[in-house]
């Protein structure tokens, strides 16, 4: 009797995850199917639009392309290979930073010239948002601070906290190899 | 035909017997792994050849005890055909013992602490304090991005696959310890569960032990997978809080540890492809034979089965016939999930693996190292697709060369 019951409760549980696990995945395509969160109109989109430069794979970092026309890049042709978001101590390349955006994540890079506990307070900014943002050196810049989502740029001379939260939180997953939820490039309306 | 008559002495010195169910018993060797289920008189008969009797002492024996002819030599001879007993001669040299993994032959009393009460308490924290992390901050939950761990596509995949194949051996090897310490050997094999390859512990010999004590074995990869769970998302959690300073690349190692380790777990609550979870229920359930039974009762329904599945069929066990009446149901869910899976993320993977590796193979200079990353990532991709299909065809053979 005792373990006619034990099996009924451990099938029930079994049964159970299983079923969980399985629907997990067609879950994550349901809610993306069912999604009805509208994006945020152009104007409460903080930074500046920028033209659409393309999205075509490159074969490889070297190989000729077109050139940019921001700088940093906000879109154009990429690298296939991935930069996930995170901290990062070394310069990401220009053609792996589209593949950044493209993904929909959102870029904050920094000059030499930003002092070393502003440094501190982007990669702390990166470390609350760890699925949206790359925060990287990127002395190309010249100067200041640079904010890049796909076909989005917004430059700081200094560091601006709130700024910077509000590019990441309003500008990250806009894009995801595609407009999501209605979001628009903001150029072309 | 053995070498046994009826004035041989078995050798049963090695064998269990264990009351399964009223007029049940199993009987076998837990060291090989194979087992027979036998009446009370078989049972008795084992008993009588572990005493020392001969064949015809221990038929005469029981004769007396139940007032019944017993034809023991045929009883024996059974017993050598389902290889649970040795049927040279008793005077022959014994059998060359079989060969095990030796992580399985480590002394019961060193390895018991690992899976005693103290140690399943540890392992149950670990499991409830990584979901109470996961909740706190779902950032830390796995994504597959996690595995590209570097720019670099193919060094992401050598180093995540390579992690995948330590920490999978690390799960077997909590299997295999697990076993020791109830004293059964085991052996590591490659095997195939529907779609996916996976790595194997045999540990056959854990149904001559009681049901209660089985689940731990079965549970150990478990255990061990939920402990290294916690400790790559630990780190990740007090990082993500500003508790403690950790380089980057650590931090993305971490996640990518996570996310494998989460991807096997969730494998094993697969239980219609028989994994740990599917042993557990079984034995729960007091299952023998629950997963042939039911993919043969659902087989029958669109294809004639063999002879050999009739009979299996038809001697199936009272409780794997009633609980297949509605784990058929999971099964079927399974296999239609599996086909799901293959459509929406197997063929999408491999359509964006190989159209990059051809992007790359096309494009970059011939013999460079992007060129070579490029045919590293097409043999890559397709050992992983051939895997199974390999397992499959080597099945086959063993099954055909059993059968000749």
């Amino acid at each position: 009797m005792k373990r006619r019951w034990l099996g009924t409760v451990v099938s029930a549980v079994v049964t159970v995850l299983s079923v969980a696990t399985m629907s997990s995945l067609g879950v994550g395509v349901l809610l993306g199917l069912t999604d009805d969160t509208a994006a945020l109109s152009c104007d409460r989109v903080p930074g500046t639009p920028q033209p659409f430069e393309g999205e075509r794979h490159i074969p490889y970092e070297g190989a000729p392309h077109e050139p940019y026309r921001t700088m940093p890049p906000t879109s154009g042709p990429h690298s296939p290979r991935v930069v996930v978001p995170g901290i990062y101590r070394d310069p990401v390349p220009a053609e792996l930073q589209v593949h950044v955006l493209e993904h929909g994540h959102v870029l904050v890079q920094y000059a030499p010239d930003v002092p070393a506990a502003d440094v501190d307070a982007l990669e702390r900014l990166g470390r609350r948002h760890p699925r949206d943002v790359v925060v990287a050196p990127y002395p190309a810049l010249g100067q200041g601070i640079g904010l890049t989502g796909w076909q989005r740029l917004h430059r700081l001379d200094r560091l601006d906290e709130r700024a910077v939260e509000e590019f990441v939180t309003k500008v990250a997953g806009r894009y995801d190899h595609g407009w999501q939820d209605g979001a628009t490039d903001c150029v072309s309306s | 035909m053995s070498g046994l008559g009826l004035d041989s002495r078995p050798r049963v010195g090695n064998l269990v017997v264990r009351q399964e169910d009223e007029d049940e018993y199993v009987v076998g060797d837990p060291a090989t792994g194979t087992f027979v289920v036998v009446g009370e008189v078989g049972a008795r008969l084992v008993e009588l050849f572990a005493a020392g009797r001969s064949v015809a002492e221990a038929a005469d024996e029981v004769e007396r005890q139940t007032g019944e002819p017993v034809d023991a030599l045929d009883f024996v001879e059974v017993l050598v055909e389902a290889g649970v007993i040795d049927g040279r001669p008793d005077d022959a040299a014994a059998a060359p013992p079989a060969r095990y993994w030796s992580v399985s032959r480590i002394p019961a009393r060193l390895v018991r602490p690992l899976f005693g009460r103290v140690a399943w308490t540890g392992y149950v924290a670990a499991l409830l304090a990584t979901l109470v992390m996961f909740a706190a901050e779902p950032s830390l939950l796995p994504h597959y991005e996690d595995t590209f761990i570097f720019p670099d596509v193919v060094l992401s995949l050598l180093i995540t696959n390579v992690v995948v194949v330590v920490l999978t051996i690390v799960h077997e090897v909590w299997h295999a310890l697990a076993g020791a310490a109830v004293g059964v050997p085991s052996r590591l094999r490659v095997e195939r569960r529907g779609i996916f390859p996976v790595l194997e512990t045999d540990l056959t010999g854990l149904w001559a032990l009681p049901p209660e004590r089985r689940y731990g074995p079965f549970l150990a990869g478990m255990a061990i997978d939920s402990v290294l769970l916690f400790a790559a998302v630990a780190p990740r959690f007090a990082w993500s809080r500003g508790w403690v300073e950790l380089p980057p690349e650590l931090v993305r190692f971490l996640a990518m540890v996570v996310f494998s380790q989460a991807v096997k777990l969730a494998f094993q609550t697969l239980a219609y492809l028989r994994t740990d979870m599917y042993l557990v229920m079984a034995t729960a359930t007091g299952c023998r034979n629950l997963h042939q039974i039911t993919r043969l009762s659902l087989k029958r329904r669109i294809r004639r089965l063999t002879a050999e599945e009739n009979a299996i069929l038809h001697n199936a066990h009272g409780t794997d016939l009633r609980v297949s009446r509605w784990y058929r149901l999971l099964y079927l869910a399974g296999l239609i999930w599996m086909i799901w899976f293959a459509i929406h993320f197997l063929w999408p993977s491999a359509k964006v693996t190989f159209g990059w590796a051809a992007g790359v193979l096309i494009g970059a200079p011939l013999a460079s190292a992007y060129w070579w990353e490029g045919i590293a990532l097409l043999v890559f991709a397709s050992f992983n697709i051939l895997l199974p299909l390999g397992v499959i065809v080597r099945n086959r053979r063993r099954t055909r060369k059993a059968l000749a």
